[in-house]
């Protein structure tokens, strides 16, 4: 599992402890480095208690015997956050799920959901509101992750399985975008992707898809839902309101925000596929087992459409009329006649 | 000039309408075609050959636009209802086809091909259920009802109850001579004017949806041009001012038809 660095912040309080909490276990099973980040503004904590909060968070870490350290900057705690997540080249940002409800929202807005919509790697969201320790007990049971085919929900599901194998947890594969058939396929071509090992389940839901996650999630034991960060920028969230923002808003269980749009080279994982942004041009590329890569134009050469990854396939298929390319560009199923442009990274 | 270049244009049309039949025939006979055949791989390879055409069917409408939308200004012909009719069965066809063709069509695809590299998620009687649409046929029905309205406007030229002024009055303050076309002739086609006096040629023209211009020169040859009025379609009336000339006998024609529209113009 590649969640070497973990950042996770805390401001003293009961939830931001339980946070933590689940970071330190998570560190300790992953055998990755924790930073415990402590912001100022705007709560108005002194620095002095900062210090104090941070003290104590060390003695946890020491206690639990995780390897980490502990960070105290002036600042807003999304900012702070962000800055160091990218600061130290992070795998994952944990934060609890406070200002995720309603009350906290209209002071400071929701911070774990501006934390996810800008964070440069996954953001885990942990559910704190019944204030709960679970200390020894496991970190999880099961995993949920919903797909609706698209390339996003494809990367999410990577991430289940990889979770999954690491953590040797059950993965429910649902799928609630209200096509059947197309339902049906999707699901099919997912489960193919997992190590013969991991236990999947899959299941084909008609409704609402953040309504479908969580009541699924609630049947079937599920206490980590995994989803893409699409939609969670951007003009599409405020006409549509995005899945990922519902769930977190509606899920009783942690919720793991995988990274999958605006990504760069570095988070394609070898032997994928993935549209990444090169010095702000969206490109196709392809990373090798070997970390070899190969960069095309996504731009289909029959009418000009974007491609996208098919991990299925390991092709680049275009959505409008279908067309098929090879991970070097060639094209292997028409209409297009032309293989994709190279590009030069 | 201008007279000329309007059947250029209209060819122009012609040829995207040509371009566009051909094209887009082929995915029509898809679309029957897929009302029987159940095959996976058959369907996804029918398909694959139907998105092959699709640029040309692009090509061809974008060909079709630009040279009916040109003749169009250069005929100026945009008062008439049969020229808005028509951009707007065009316009509801193309709706039909974005947004109940293309998305049935990519479903399709997305099964067919699954089925054909061996995915077992669909039974047979599903896959039946999802080629058996009728949504196809509906689109299949709109698209020829659509071509056959247009038809029916480009040879019929309806004005629908939208036609440009039939009488203006005349602006000049000189002498009124007052010429018609019926049926692609001038009548009368001897006229006769003052000479030394700017006078006003009142031409009127009754061939719906046909453009016409009155252009007057020295003589038949057409090679010296004394007035050239603008291009009109029928049923309409427009004023030329015609600048005075010196006593003779001149010649005029219709630049869109000039073998078979012309006159002579006796001055004195």
């Amino acid at each position: 599992m590649g969640y070497r660095t973990i950042v996770v912040g805390t401001d003293g309080s009961d939830t931001s402890m339980l946070a933590m909490e689940k970071a330190a276990r998570l560190a300790k099973q992953v055998e990755g480095k924790l930073i415990v980040v402590c912001a100022t503004a705007p709560v108005g904590l002194h620095d002095y208690r900062a210090k104090e909060i941070l003290t104590d968070a060390a003695y946890a870490l020491e206690a639990w015997s995780v390897q980490g350290e502990t960070m105290f900057r002036e600042g807003h705690p999304d900012k702070v956050l962000l800055d160091i997540a990218a600061e130290r080249d992070a795998d994952l940002i944990v934060i609890g799920n406070v200002g995720v409800g309603k009350a906290k929202r209209f002071r400071m807005g929701p911070l774990p959901e501006r934390v996810a919509s800008s964070a440069p790697c996954d953001v885990l969201i942990v559910y704190t509101t019944d204030l709960k320790s679970e200390e020894g007990q496991q970190l999880y049971h099961r995993i949920l992750v919903g797909t609706d085919g698209s390339p996003t929900a494809t990367e999410a599901i990577r991430k289940a399985f990889d979770l999954g194998m690491t953590f040797m947890l059950g993965v429910t594969l649902l799928y609630a975008a209200g096509d059947r058939i197309i339902g049906a396929i999707v699901l099919e071509q997912a489960a193919k992707a997992k190590h013969r090992t991991l236990k999947v389940d899959t299941q084909l839901i008609d409704g609402d898809p953040a309504d479908a996650i969580r009541e699924t999630a609630e049947k079937e034991g599920c206490d980590l839902i995994v989803v893409g960060n699409r939609g969670m920028t951007g003009v599409r969230r405020h006409l549509l309101g995005s899945v990922p923002t519902k769930v977190i808003h509606s899920a009783p269980t942690d919720v793991l925000i995988a990274k999958t749009v605006d990504r760069t080279v570095d988070d394609l994982v070898p032997g994928t596929g993935g549209l990444v942004d090169v010095d702000g041009r969206k490109l196709a590329v392809y990373k090798g087992e070997d970390g070899n890569i190969v960069a095309l134009s996504p731009r289909c050469t029959h009418l000009g459409c974007t491609v996208d990854w098919n991990a299925t396939a390991a092709t680049w298929d275009c959505p409008c009329h279908g067309s098929r390319y090879s991970k070097e560009g060639e094209v292997v199923q028409g209409p297009a006649k032309a293989p994709l442009d190279r590009e030069e990274l | 000039m201008a007279a000329v270049a309007y059947q250029w244009w209209v060819f122009l049309h012609l040829v995207g309408v040509f371009g566009l039949l051909t094209a887009h025939g082929v995915s029509v006979a898809v679309a029957l075609r897929l009302r029987t055949e159940r095959d996976p791989a058959r369907v996804a390879a029918l398909l694959e050959l139907s998105a092959r055409t699709v640029p040309a069917f692009y090509i061809s409408l974008a060909v079709l636009l630009v040279g009916g939308v040109v003749a169009t200004f250069v005929g100026d012909l945009w008062s008439f209802g049969w020229i808005w009719a028509a951009i707007v069965t065009l316009l509801v066809v193309t709706l039909a086809m974005i947004f109940m063709a293309r998305p049935y069509y990519q479903r399709v695809r997305f099964i067919s091909r699954a089925m054909a590299e061996g995915s077992q998620a669909v039974s047979a009687e599903q896959y039946d259920e999802v080629l058996s649409d009728r949504r196809p046929l509906t689109v299949t029905w709109i698209g020829a009802v659509g071509l056959l309205f247009l038809l029916y406007l480009m040879v019929v030229k309806p004005t629908l109850g939208m036609a440009p002024d039939a009488e203006p009055a005349p602006s000049g303050s000189g002498p009124v001579v007052t010429l018609s076309s019926v049926n692609s002739r001038f009548e009368p086609a001897a006229l006769s004017a003052p000479a030394g006096t700017a006078f006003t040629l009142r031409f009127r023209n009754d061939d719906s949806g046909i453009p016409h211009n009155v252009a007057i020169f020295t003589d038949a040859s057409a090679s010296q041009p004394r007035f050239v009025g603008a291009t009109f379609a029928g049923p309409a009336t427009r004023n030329y001012e015609v600048p005075a000339l010196e006593a003779g006998t001149y010649f005029f024609r219709c630049d869109v038809h000039p073998t078979t529209m012309t006159g002579s113009l006796e001055v004195g």
